[in-house]
């Protein structure tokens, strides 16, 4: 089983300016294979088919000292609301660009195929801003854990 | 004082290696205030850019197991490549190494026009350049 990562990356300073991630926020998964569409824009749709566990993994694009940073603080909205998706925070001392801390979690779906979406709150500099992605079930499977123990679960 | 311009390259490193090409699994994104800038998360990235503006190319992978460097670039005029560095649009070209991730940078040189160019990418050991041909456009007007 292939982990799934979602890459997200804001420009935080024109987010910043412009008071909205609206055109400052890119996403693209490793899940192309699957057919997820919409890669490299705002509108990613994530297809999961199969037992699968999906990391997100937070960028900004600007890197300069004083620079706003770019953190995912929380993961919500309806698929965690009807427990599609099970997100939590970890910790990992190999991620010293996000503190050390990481957002991953499992899909656990028994239902027939459906389109859920998910909402990403963003710590932009010292704004929260939030935006929603979505994700295909392409069939039911079984909730798998993640291997290390969470410091935090996603609030929906 | 012009902001430095950074280009993310988010690179499915795992479905080149199986595809044997990037087309599909590279998407560009960059932080350029330039009106003409077009195709951010594509693999064919526009930037407007002007004299004196530094750019930073990083390249993520998105299995992060994966090791992936940007490691070279290469320029091209009317799609012919250019092999003199002094024709090049950019001064001051090469890898930066970094805690934070390596990179690398040159500075835009005082010339006008489009400029195609392609990174050179190392993915766990294996160089290889991109398939596409972003480019930058070089205007008077200050970014």
């Amino acid at each position: 089983m292939g982990q799934l990562a979602i890459i997200v990356a804001v420009d935080a300073q024109a987010a910043l300016a412009q008071g909205s991630l609206d055109g400052h926020i890119y996403l693209v998964d490793n899940n192309k294979h699957a057919g997820s569409t919409g890669q490299g824009t705002a509108d990613l749709v994530t297809h999961i088919a199969g037992t699968q566990i999906m990391n997100w993994l937070v960028t900004g694009l600007n890197f300069l000292p004083g620079s706003p940073r770019v953190t995912l603080e929380n993961i919500g909205g309806e698929a965690v609301l009807k427990n599609i998706m099970v997100p939590q925070q970890f910790e990992s001392p190999e991620l010293g660009g996000g503190r050390g801390l990481w957002w991953g979690g499992s899909v656990d779906s028994n239902q027939d195929e459906k389109q859920y979406s998910y909402r990403l709150d963003l710590k932009v500099g010292d704004t929260l801003m939030s935006h929603t992605a979505q994700i295909l079930v392409k069939e039911g499977f079984s909730n798998v854990s993640m291997s290390v123990p969470p410091v935090k679960e996603g609030v929906a | 004082m012009i902001p430095q311009l950074n280009i993310i390259s988010m690179v499915n490193a795992v479905a080149v290696m199986s595809d044997d090409s990037y087309e599909g699994n590279f998407h560009m994104v960059d932080n350029s205030r330039g009106k003409l800038t077009t195709g951010n998360g594509t693999d064919s990235l526009s930037t407007q850019t002007c004299y004196g503006q530094v750019f930073n190319w990083h390249v993520k992978p998105i299995n992060v197991q994966m090791d992936v460097v940007v490691c070279g670039i290469r320029w091209y005029r009317d799609g012919i490549l250019i092999t003199n560095p002094e024709d090049e649009p950019v001064a001051a070209s090469k890898f930066y190494g970094a805690p934070s991730g390596s990179y690398w940078a040159a500075i835009v040189k005082n010339v006008e026009g489009v400029y195609q160019y392609q990174l050179q990418i190392n993915i766990q050991g294996d160089k290889s350049w991109i398939t596409s041909f972003p480019q930058i456009l070089v205007t008077k007007v200050e970014i």
